[in-house]
């Protein structure tokens, strides 16, 4: 489990104005005379998820405080597709994801945060049909290697 | 998914949800049907419940069917081809269908990457 005394935060997003079509949780994709297809955001989410965490560079999903946690509901559930750090919005035809993670130093952030984003639109569009309008990421810390040792004794002294 | 004896004192409603909630979840796409967090998506009949499946008589009638999608590839287009399977099946009985792909199965131990190769 990492966490960190000092607090390094970077913060790189894109922000359009693009606006998703509204929807009730879920995504309508056909809508025909014999009835319609919609797609729960979770599925958006799970997937979302995943493709981030495909990315090289990317350490986890959410802040350090929601890794903290969400290291530990892992260790409880074994379950490591949580969704912590991804927020989906769904409308009839688009979607807009938001991410929150922690990257690993010293990955180029702006590359990095470009290949999320390539990334998180190509599988929600090739798996679900939505068009992705808008993918905004906030990397809110760096993870230093090393840090989870640190952590793992915690009785690091500051001078030798 | 729990068995219901189909005798003649079964709501007809109950009955069709039923069928149609077998039918569904013998879909190799589909892992399981769902009624929603708090399980309000269900067909309710006489102290029964059929979960994922809303059979709606009212005009035009309207059924629903709640999917949990096996794995994240077969997402894509699985509401139609549900859909085409349970057209094929009960024809004109079920009205208007609505397909809503609740959730996916995402497998903690041996991920299937999205391109659908296991492992790596």
């Amino acid at each position: 489990m990492a966490t960190t005394t000092d607090t390094k935060t970077t913060s790189t997003s894109t922000s359009s104005n693009a606006s998703v079509e509204p929807s009730s949780g879920g995504s309508s994709l056909a809508s025909t005379d014999g009835g319609t297809t919609t797609i729960d955001r979770a599925v958006v989410s799970k997937i979302a998820s995943i493709a981030v965490r495909e990315v090289d560079g990317v350490h986890h999903l959410g802040g350090a405080i929601s890794g903290a946690v969400a290291s530990v509901v892992k260790r409880i559930r074994g379950d490591e597709h949580g969704t912590a750090g991804v927020g989906v919005e769904v409308g009839t035809r688009q979607a807009a994801v938001d991410i929150t993670m922690v990257a690993e130093y010293p990955v180029p952030l702006q590359e990095l945060t470009r290949s999320v984003r390539d990334n998180v639109t190509s599988r929600i569009e090739s798996l679900t049909g939505l068009e992705v309008v808008e993918v905004n990421i906030v990397v809110t810390d760096l993870f230093f290697p090393g840090d989870e040792n640190e952590q793992a004794d915690g009785t690091s002294p500051r001078v030798e | 998914m729990d068995d219901v004896d189909l005798d003649d004192d079964v709501d007809p409603d109950l009955a069709l949800a039923w069928s149609i909630a077998r039918t569904t979840v013998s879909f190799h796409d589909v892992a399981r049907l769902s009624a929603g967090p708090v399980g309000v998506h269900a067909t309710w009949r006489r102290g029964q419940r059929c979960p994922g499946v809303v059979v709606d008589r009212n005009h035009p009638p309207r059924v629903q069917v709640r999917v949990v999608a096996t794995r994240p590839e077969v997402v894509v287009g699985l509401g139609d081809r549900v859909r085409s399977r349970l057209r094929a099946d009960f024809g004109d009985r079920i009205g208007v269908l609505d397909v809503h792909v609740a959730d996916v199965v995402v497998d903690p131990v041996d991920q299937p990457a999205l391109d659908g190769t296991v492992g790596g």
